[in-house]
Protein backbone atom coordinates (compact mmCIF):
# COMPACT_ATOMS: atom_id res chain seq x y z
CA UNK A 1 0.00 0.00 0.00
CA UNK A 2 1.53 3.57 -0.89
CA UNK A 3 2.02 5.94 1.65
CA UNK A 4 -0.96 8.41 1.81
CA UNK A 5 0.00 11.84 0.21
CA UNK A 6 1.09 14.36 3.31
CA UNK A 7 0.66 17.80 2.42
CA UNK A 8 3.50 20.25 1.30
CA UNK A 9 3.56 22.51 4.41
CA UNK A 10 4.96 19.75 6.38
CA UNK A 11 8.04 19.43 4.40
CA UNK A 12 10.92 21.65 4.27
CA UNK A 13 13.50 22.00 1.27
CA UNK A 14 16.81 23.72 1.64
CA UNK A 15 17.71 25.35 -1.33
CA UNK A 16 21.24 25.63 -1.95
CA UNK A 17 22.42 28.25 -4.75
CA UNK A 18 24.86 31.06 -5.09
CA UNK A 19 22.71 33.35 -7.56
CA UNK A 20 20.39 35.45 -6.16
CA UNK A 21 17.98 36.04 -8.91
CA UNK A 22 17.74 31.97 -8.91
CA UNK A 23 17.31 31.99 -5.58
CA UNK A 24 14.31 34.21 -5.06
CA UNK A 25 13.02 32.90 -7.78
CA UNK A 26 13.00 29.22 -6.62
CA UNK A 27 11.61 30.40 -3.52
CA UNK A 28 8.86 32.25 -4.68
CA UNK A 29 8.27 28.83 -6.77
CA UNK A 30 8.33 25.99 -3.92
CA UNK A 31 6.62 29.01 -1.45
CA UNK A 32 3.61 28.99 -3.76
CA UNK A 33 3.31 24.89 -3.97
CA UNK A 34 3.06 25.34 -0.48
CA UNK A 35 6.41 23.93 0.47
CA UNK A 36 8.72 25.46 3.59
CA UNK A 37 11.51 26.89 2.54
CA UNK A 38 15.18 27.68 3.89
CA UNK A 39 18.19 28.52 1.68
CA UNK A 40 21.85 28.56 1.57
CA UNK A 41 24.19 30.79 -0.78
CA UNK A 42 27.22 28.01 -0.42
CA UNK A 43 28.46 25.16 0.58
CA UNK A 44 29.52 25.74 3.95
CA UNK A 45 26.09 27.41 5.22
CA UNK A 46 24.38 24.67 3.33
CA UNK A 47 26.24 21.96 5.46
CA UNK A 48 25.34 23.76 8.28
CA UNK A 49 21.78 24.28 7.84
CA UNK A 50 21.70 20.41 6.75
CA UNK A 51 23.23 19.36 10.15
CA UNK A 52 20.47 21.80 12.16
CA UNK A 53 17.68 20.23 14.01
CA UNK A 54 14.70 19.63 11.86
CA UNK A 55 16.75 18.63 9.37
CA UNK A 56 15.63 19.26 5.81
CA UNK A 57 13.63 16.78 4.13
CA UNK A 58 15.26 17.58 0.74
CA UNK A 59 18.31 19.70 -0.67
CA UNK A 60 18.07 21.36 -3.94
CA UNK A 61 21.53 22.41 -4.76
CA UNK A 62 23.23 24.01 -7.60
CA UNK A 63 26.80 21.81 -8.75
CA UNK A 64 28.61 24.82 -9.12
CA UNK A 65 28.71 26.51 -6.28
CA UNK A 66 31.98 29.14 -4.82
CA UNK A 67 34.22 27.21 -2.26
CA UNK A 68 33.61 23.87 -2.21
CA UNK A 69 31.71 23.09 -5.60
CA UNK A 70 28.42 21.20 -4.99
CA UNK A 71 29.82 18.10 -5.56
CA UNK A 72 32.08 17.86 -2.49
CA UNK A 73 28.63 18.88 -0.72
CA UNK A 74 27.07 15.70 -1.91
CA UNK A 75 29.85 13.55 -0.46
CA UNK A 76 30.25 16.20 2.96
CA UNK A 77 26.50 15.15 3.05
CA UNK A 78 27.04 11.18 3.43
CA UNK A 79 28.20 11.14 7.08
CA UNK A 80 25.47 9.26 9.05
CA UNK A 81 23.75 12.47 9.99
CA UNK A 82 22.55 13.89 6.67
CA UNK A 83 23.21 10.64 4.32
CA UNK A 84 19.25 10.20 4.69
CA UNK A 85 18.61 13.44 3.29
CA UNK A 86 17.59 13.28 -0.56
CA UNK A 87 19.32 15.65 -2.75
CA UNK A 88 18.31 16.82 -6.41
CA UNK A 89 21.27 18.43 -7.95
CA UNK A 90 20.58 21.56 -10.43
CA UNK A 91 23.46 21.63 -13.03
CA UNK A 92 24.28 24.26 -16.06
CA UNK A 93 23.00 23.31 -19.19
CA UNK A 94 26.08 21.71 -20.68
CA UNK A 95 26.99 18.83 -18.66
CA UNK A 96 28.14 15.42 -20.14
CA UNK A 97 26.82 12.00 -19.70
CA UNK A 98 29.54 10.84 -17.54
CA UNK A 99 29.62 13.64 -15.27
CA UNK A 100 25.47 13.17 -14.97
CA UNK A 101 25.26 9.30 -14.43
CA UNK A 102 28.01 10.10 -11.76
CA UNK A 103 26.59 12.43 -10.06
CA UNK A 104 23.22 9.67 -10.22
CA UNK A 105 25.54 7.39 -8.74
CA UNK A 106 26.08 8.82 -5.23
CA UNK A 107 23.72 7.71 -2.62
CA UNK A 108 22.08 10.60 -1.46
CA UNK A 109 21.33 12.49 -5.09
CA UNK A 110 18.11 11.51 -6.04
CA UNK A 111 17.92 13.31 -9.59
CA UNK A 112 19.56 15.63 -11.46
CA UNK A 113 17.56 18.83 -13.01
CA UNK A 114 19.25 20.44 -16.12
CA UNK A 115 19.34 25.04 -15.66
CA UNK A 116 17.27 26.64 -16.51
CA UNK A 117 14.91 24.83 -14.54
CA UNK A 118 11.27 24.44 -15.16
CA UNK A 119 8.85 25.33 -12.18
CA UNK A 120 6.12 22.23 -13.12
CA UNK A 121 8.56 19.60 -13.79
CA UNK A 122 10.59 20.70 -10.55
CA UNK A 123 7.30 20.46 -8.30
CA UNK A 124 6.42 17.51 -9.83
CA UNK A 125 9.66 16.07 -8.62
CA UNK A 126 9.47 17.23 -5.20
CA UNK A 127 5.79 15.83 -4.81
CA UNK A 128 7.32 12.20 -5.60
CA UNK A 129 10.16 12.16 -3.86
CA UNK A 130 8.61 13.71 -0.88
CA UNK A 131 5.17 11.97 -1.42
CA UNK A 132 3.61 15.04 -1.18
CA UNK A 133 0.27 16.32 -3.31
CA UNK A 134 0.53 19.67 -4.61
CA UNK A 135 -1.49 22.71 -2.69
CA UNK A 136 -4.69 24.10 -3.68
CA UNK A 137 -4.17 27.72 -5.58
CA UNK B 1 -6.67 31.93 -25.88
CA UNK B 2 -8.52 35.63 -25.64
CA UNK B 3 -7.25 38.30 -25.87
CA UNK B 4 -3.95 38.97 -23.05
CA UNK B 5 -3.98 41.52 -20.77
CA UNK B 6 0.04 41.18 -20.81
CA UNK B 7 2.31 39.04 -23.31
CA UNK B 8 5.67 38.08 -21.58
CA UNK B 9 8.85 37.58 -22.98
CA UNK B 10 11.12 35.11 -21.35
CA UNK B 11 13.58 32.75 -22.49
CA UNK B 12 14.35 31.41 -18.84
CA UNK B 13 11.24 29.16 -17.89
CA UNK B 14 11.57 29.65 -13.92
CA UNK B 15 11.20 33.49 -15.07
CA UNK B 16 8.87 33.29 -17.48
CA UNK B 17 6.27 30.92 -15.68
CA UNK B 18 6.25 32.07 -12.63
CA UNK B 19 5.98 35.53 -13.55
CA UNK B 20 3.18 34.82 -15.82
CA UNK B 21 1.73 32.17 -12.75
CA UNK B 22 1.37 35.70 -10.07
CA UNK B 23 0.15 37.42 -12.43
CA UNK B 24 -2.25 35.17 -13.43
CA UNK B 25 -3.06 34.55 -9.92
CA UNK B 26 -3.72 38.05 -9.32
CA UNK B 27 -6.67 37.96 -12.07
CA UNK B 28 -4.68 39.25 -15.33
CA UNK B 29 -4.87 37.34 -18.46
CA UNK B 30 -1.20 36.52 -19.40
CA UNK B 31 0.15 34.98 -22.42
CA UNK B 32 3.98 33.45 -22.00
CA UNK B 33 6.22 33.50 -25.27
CA UNK B 34 9.37 31.43 -24.51
CA UNK B 35 10.51 32.56 -28.30
CA UNK B 36 11.98 36.45 -28.59
CA UNK B 37 11.44 35.88 -32.40
CA UNK B 38 8.11 35.26 -32.48
CA UNK B 39 7.55 38.08 -29.82
CA UNK B 40 6.14 40.51 -32.56
CA UNK B 41 3.49 38.69 -34.03
CA UNK B 42 2.29 37.31 -30.97
CA UNK B 43 1.71 41.26 -29.63
CA UNK B 44 0.36 41.94 -32.98
CA UNK B 45 -2.12 38.90 -32.93
CA UNK B 46 -2.86 39.88 -29.09
CA UNK B 47 -3.16 43.27 -28.94
CA UNK B 48 -1.95 43.23 -24.96
CA UNK B 49 -2.23 45.89 -22.62
CA UNK B 50 1.57 45.52 -21.42
CA UNK B 51 4.47 43.77 -22.88
CA UNK B 52 6.95 42.36 -20.75
CA UNK B 53 10.11 41.67 -21.70
CA UNK B 54 13.43 40.19 -20.78
CA UNK B 55 16.31 41.78 -22.07
CA UNK B 56 19.00 39.36 -22.50
CA UNK B 57 17.94 36.44 -25.18
CA UNK B 58 19.47 34.93 -27.50
CA UNK B 59 18.92 35.73 -31.37
CA UNK B 60 16.00 38.88 -30.87
CA UNK B 61 17.08 40.87 -27.72
CA UNK B 62 14.35 42.75 -25.42
CA UNK B 63 16.08 45.86 -26.88
CA UNK B 64 15.07 44.42 -30.84
CA UNK B 65 11.52 44.02 -29.73
CA UNK B 66 11.40 47.48 -28.00
CA UNK B 67 12.08 49.09 -31.13
CA UNK B 68 10.15 46.75 -33.76
CA UNK B 69 7.28 47.66 -31.34
CA UNK B 70 7.68 51.19 -31.24
CA UNK B 71 8.41 51.30 -35.12
CA UNK B 72 4.86 50.04 -36.01
CA UNK B 73 2.49 52.39 -35.52
CA UNK B 74 -0.40 49.67 -34.44
CA UNK B 75 1.78 48.85 -31.43
CA UNK B 76 3.86 51.94 -30.75
CA UNK B 77 1.42 53.15 -27.74
CA UNK B 78 1.52 49.85 -26.00
CA UNK B 79 3.20 50.36 -22.91
CA UNK B 80 6.68 47.98 -22.37
CA UNK B 81 8.40 46.80 -19.22
CA UNK B 82 11.77 45.42 -19.27
CA UNK B 83 13.26 42.40 -16.59
CA UNK B 84 16.50 43.61 -16.08
CA UNK B 85 19.36 42.44 -14.26
CA UNK B 86 21.17 45.03 -12.05
CA UNK B 87 24.63 44.58 -14.02
CA UNK B 88 23.19 45.51 -17.45
CA UNK B 89 22.73 49.48 -16.67
CA UNK B 90 23.79 49.87 -20.24
CA UNK B 91 21.00 48.16 -21.57
CA UNK B 92 18.10 49.54 -19.45
CA UNK B 93 19.53 53.02 -20.35
CA UNK B 94 19.27 51.68 -24.37
CA UNK B 95 16.00 50.22 -23.62
CA UNK B 96 14.73 53.30 -22.23
CA UNK B 97 16.07 55.25 -25.17
CA UNK B 98 13.55 52.74 -27.52
CA UNK B 99 10.76 53.10 -25.67
CA UNK B 100 10.55 50.82 -22.68
CA UNK B 101 8.79 53.03 -20.10
CA UNK B 102 9.14 50.71 -16.91
CA UNK B 103 11.40 48.63 -15.60
CA UNK B 104 11.91 45.36 -13.13
CA UNK B 105 15.28 44.96 -11.57
CA UNK B 106 16.08 41.25 -11.68
CA UNK B 107 15.70 39.13 -8.91
CA UNK B 108 12.55 40.94 -8.15
CA UNK B 109 10.08 39.56 -5.59
CA UNK B 110 5.93 38.41 -5.92
CA UNK B 111 4.74 41.83 -4.70
CA UNK B 112 7.64 43.59 -6.48
CA UNK B 113 6.00 42.51 -9.71
CA UNK B 114 2.18 43.01 -8.88
CA UNK B 115 3.07 45.91 -7.70
CA UNK B 116 4.75 47.46 -10.92
CA UNK B 117 2.11 45.72 -12.98
CA UNK B 118 -0.84 47.15 -10.90
CA UNK B 119 0.70 50.54 -10.99
CA UNK B 120 0.46 50.27 -15.28
CA UNK B 121 -2.32 48.53 -15.60
CA UNK B 122 -4.34 48.79 -12.68
CA UNK B 123 -5.29 46.20 -10.13
CA UNK B 124 -7.54 43.80 -10.59
CA UNK B 125 -10.33 41.60 -8.17
CA UNK B 126 -10.68 38.21 -8.96
CA UNK B 127 -10.80 36.78 -12.29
Amino acid sequence: MPETPLYPSSKTVLIVEDDRGVMELLKIVLAREGFKVTEAIDGEEALQKARQEPPPDLILLDLMLPKSGGFEVVRELQDENTGGIPVVIMTGRAMDRSTSEMILHEANVREYLEKPVKPAALCALLHKLLNTRPAMH
Amino acid sequence: MSKPDIIIVEDDPLVGEISRDILAGAGYAVQLVPESREAVAAVRAGMPKLVITDIMMPGVTGLDICKALKADPHLKDIPVMVMSAKSFETEKRRAAMFGAAYFLVKPFSEKSLLSTVAGILGPREGK
